[in-house]
């Protein structure tokens, strides 16, 4: 055993008596459309004029990879859900720049639960009473997503939020002013399929994203005033620059003409 | 006149008639008014649905003149075509993401009676719609497509097309919402509405 790992288990031991509960990330919800073939679309903010498509994007499943710290992404963890609105730009590609219009519930249209980091904390996976060696990670948008609706990319600056009882409930890799900053593009198609009932659709399935590009800063808020932000640190091995850290994921994509919901 | 003979007499001319009815039916004429009539068609709702790929727009707007006598009637089938130019297509989408429709050619609106009662087609040239989406290289090229007969609906000046075919298209481009290159056949709904100074009449 590594001198390292001492000190960060001496120090896990020396604030175990300081258990914080962190509160998870509620998911918002909203009545789910009749005949959907899931529970979107029904965030889109369909009130607001602007808003041209409806999109939701639902995760099933992929890997976040942290130089090396390899952490699964269950299906229904992470779900981004609103409207886009195209703004004619003439200096923009298309013509159009294309806004992400957050839905109305008060959130920035990012829907995640916490993600449970395989080992926990000593990355050993040794169960613990009262869950102190669990840690959770949940993403968290720091500013509005951009969605290319064409494309079905997604750019989400955000921080992950580190949770465990020892570790407070500020616990965090990136931040407001210092996002990791994820580039999900399409790495490989899925399939276009239509949604019985909604012609104007476009729902394709099993769309696969990625991104090699992000960094992750290192953490901070983690413990009694950042006291273990130096335990996280080593056990998720940040900070990881551009190019040392990947995410891959599986979702469905479902596009829906925002006026088809309106007359709906 | 013996009583024989007047009956072979009503029998035969019972059967002319009978074969002029057929006849009648198989060169059936059409004659439209009012002739030299500016007419307007348009849309609301026109919709294609070219297999995953479905296109509705939410303008349509063609306008034409309906043939001067006597090129407003015709004594054999085919009817009378209306040349509605070059539609616009605004307010489009596919699948849900903005598209862009550009029309060339002449469209036609081909009226007929028949088969005894008013008729409407949309005819549209090779090459006649070109749809487009922007943030995508996917493309869908409408090739020559006659959408009807249907009928015609006189007192509202309508015709109602529902999953109505066939349209021709190719269908060309790559990406995520893009499915893979095809050629192949379509329908169309939507309802095509006529407005004119005197309404448009369709009589064999």
């Amino acid at each position: 055993m590594s001198m390292r790992t001492i000190r960060f288990r001496a120090a896990l031991a020396v604030v175990a008596a300081a258990v914080l509960t962190l509160g998870a990330v509620s998911t918002a919800t909203a009545a789910p459309l009749p005949n959907a073939p899931f529970g979107g679309w029904g965030k889109c903010p369909i009130a607001n004029p602007e808003t041209s498509t409806c999109v939701d994007v639902v995760v099933k499943g992929g890997e976040m990879n942290i130089n090396g710290l390899k952490v699964p992404i269950p299906s229904g963890s992470l779900n981004i859900a609103g409207g886009v609105a195209y703004r004619e730009n003439p200096d923009a590609e298309f013509g159009f720049d294309q806004i992400f219009i957050p839905p109305t519930d008060g959130t920035k249209g990012v829907y995640s639960s916490p993600i449970e980091v395989p080992g926990g904390i000593f990355g050993l996976g040794i169960p613990f009473p009262g869950g102190l060696t669990t840690i959770k990670a949940t993403v968290e948008p720091v500013a509005l997503p951009t969605v290319d609706a064409f494309q079905l990319g997604v750019t989400l600056p955000a921080r992950l939020k580190i949770s465990n009882p020892l570790l407070g409930g500020n616990c965090y890799l990136g931040s407001a002013s210092n996002p990791i900053m994820f580039k999900l593009g399409v790495s490989e198609n899925g399939v276009l399929e239509e949604v019985p009932g909604f012609p104007d659709t476009a729902a394709v399935r099993n769309v696969t994203h990625a991104d090699q590009t992000f960094a992750v800063p290192g953490a901070s808020g983690c413990g009694l005033f950042g006291a273990l932000n130096w335990a996280v640190n080593l056990r998720a091995n940040v900070p990881s620059s551009s190019g040392h850290n990947s995410l891959t994921t599986t979702s469905d994509v479902f596009n829906i003409g925002a006026d088809s919901l309106r007359t709906q | 006149m013996s009583h024989a003979v007047r009956r072979t007499t009503f029998v035969t001319a019972a059967a002319v008639a009978a074969i002029a009815v057929a006849a009648g039916t198989a060169s059936a004429s059409t004659v439209v008014t009012p002739a030299g009539q500016a007419v307007t068609a348009s849309s609301s709702n026109l919709s294609i649905k070219t297999g995953t790929i479905t296109l509705t727009c939410s303008s349509t707007t063609g306008s034409g003149t309906i043939p001067a006598a006597p090129g407003n009637s015709t004594t054999g089938t085919g009817g009378i075509n209306v040349n509605i130019g070059t539609p616009s297509l605004t307010g489009c989408k596919a699948n849900g993401l903005p598209a862009v429709v550009t029309t060339s050619g002449s469209w036609l609106l081909n009226v007929s009676a028949d088969t005894g009662s008013a008729q409407g087609s949309l005819v549209i040239p090779a090459g006649g719609a070109v749809v487009t989406m922007p943030g995508s290289t996917c493309t869908v090229t409408v090739g020559a497509s006659t959408i009807g007969p249907l009928p015609f609906d006189i007192p509202n000046q309508r015709v109602v097309a529902s999953n109505t075919g066939t349209v021709n298209y190719t269908r060309t481009g790559t990406g995520p919402v893009c499915p893979a290159a095809a050629t192949g056949t379509a329908t169309m709904s939507g309802t095509l509405q006529f407005a004119s100074a005197t309404p448009i009449n369709v009589t064999p």
